[in-house]
């Protein structure tokens, strides 16, 4: 949905529109992420509805940023080639335009589900009702030191799981290589 | 019968003039060869002409609904598809199409990408592709560079009979000798 969202709002060429979601994302990421949680739970109340906005807060400029970025520097000789052989609009989407920004929004994506987790852990521990934040935030009230430690090794290994998934799947580029021989 | 004609064409780069009071006419079916040194605006002329670029002053007439078919100085291909599926992609004269793999002998090379063809087989991919696209005017830059004078002479008689069966109006920018560019030109436009 984030993705849809992104790709579709980038999708589109226009400098109005560009500049109107850029003053939002700038307005977005000037404030640290626990002002926006502070203000969701005065919007939404506890609960999932908090979360989900400040994951959207986080993950949709670099989507939209991407997306509109990439779509705006497609080089000069594709868009010539179009001009000279035009395709159907399906077509140029299925056959051009997703495989050319497949490599740029690719690692965008698994990066943000990746931070995502994050997020949403945090999210949680200041307004979840349920969640591994939520639990951190209870083992923290009641001052249960190992249980705090166990979420933290659970939240990393979790990390580092999907980590290593999208460097098998060649989805994001690892500086080690967990024990695999590179090929 | 005047095919197109150019008035007065005008082009800078950057505030570098590339172009400069530029005047041509081409009849139907006639076949012209730009010619000049590097850098001298031939391509620019090429894509002006092709609706590709606009000028900064003067204007190309169309006397006839042109249908435009170009190819690029340097072959342009999706590189995520193979030969296969970028020709099924733009071309639209199948028959011809199947014709062009037979006579050039492409079939060997179809599930290839374009990376892994030498520029030379580049080319020919990209001179088949341009023929088969229906068209009544045929742009070619540069259609014989990197190619081995076999491949060239292949390409020289299917382009001589292409042109002569179907009286295409063809314009071609050449770096050969003017000998060889006589065997196809009806008229040598030299820019300076």
């Amino acid at each position: 949905m984030l993705l849809f969202l992104g790709f579709l709002l980038g999708y589109i060429k226009n400098k109005f529109l560009y500049s109107a979601i850029r003053n939002i994302i700038d307005i977005f990421q000037s404030n640290p992420l626990i002002v926006w949680i502070t203000i969701a739970l005065f919007w939404f109340g506890f609960g999932n509805k908090t979360i989900v906005f400040t994951v959207f807060i986080v993950l949709f400029p670099n989507f939209y940023l991407i997306t509109y970025n990439t779509i705006n520097n497609i080089p000069k000789e594709y868009i010539e080639l179009f001009k000279i052989y035009p395709i159907s609009r399906k077509k140029y989407l299925t056959k051009f335009l997703i495989p050319y920004l497949k490599p740029f929004l690719l690692p965008t994506l698994a990066n943000s589900i990746i931070s995502s987790l994050k997020i949403t852990a945090m999210a949680e521990f200041l307004s979840g009702e349920s969640g591994i934040g939520f639990l951190l935030s209870y083992a923290k009230t009641f001052l249960n030191t190992e249980e705090v430690y166990a979420y933290a090794v659970i939240l990393f290994v979790f990390s580092k799981i999907l980590e290593f998934i999208f460097i098998r799947l060649g989805i994001l580029k690892g500086d080690r290589n967990y024990g695999f021989s590179e090929s | 019968m005047v095919f197109l004609r150019v008035n007065n064409v005008k082009k800078s780069f950057d505030g570098k003039k590339v172009l400069d009071r530029v005047f041509m006419e081409v009849n139907k079916g006639e076949r012209v060869i730009i010619k000049g040194p590097n850098g001298i605006g031939k391509t620019t002329l090429l894509k002006i002409i092709a609706g590709i670029i606009t000028p900064d002053e003067g204007s190309v007439e169309f006397y006839e609904k042109p249908k435009i078919s170009f190819q690029f100085q340097n072959a342009v291909f999706l590189p995520w598809l193979s030969m296969k599926e970028n020709l099924a992609l733009f071309a639209k004269d199948t028959e011809m199409l199947n014709n062009l793999i037979e006579y050039f002998s492409l079939k060997d090379f179809l599930h290839l990408y374009p990376s892994e063809l030498s520029g030379g087989y580049q080319q020919i991919f990209s001179f088949v592709r341009t023929l088969s696209v229906p068209h009544n005017l045929l742009i070619l830059d540069e259609p014989f560079k990197s190619l081995d004078p076999e491949m060239k002479k292949k390409e020289k008689n299917i382009l001589k009979k292409h042109l002569e069966d179907k009286k295409i109006t063809l314009l071609m920018v050449s770096h050969q000798e003017g000998e060889e560019d006589k065997e196809i030109a009806d008229q040598i436009f030299t820019l300076a």
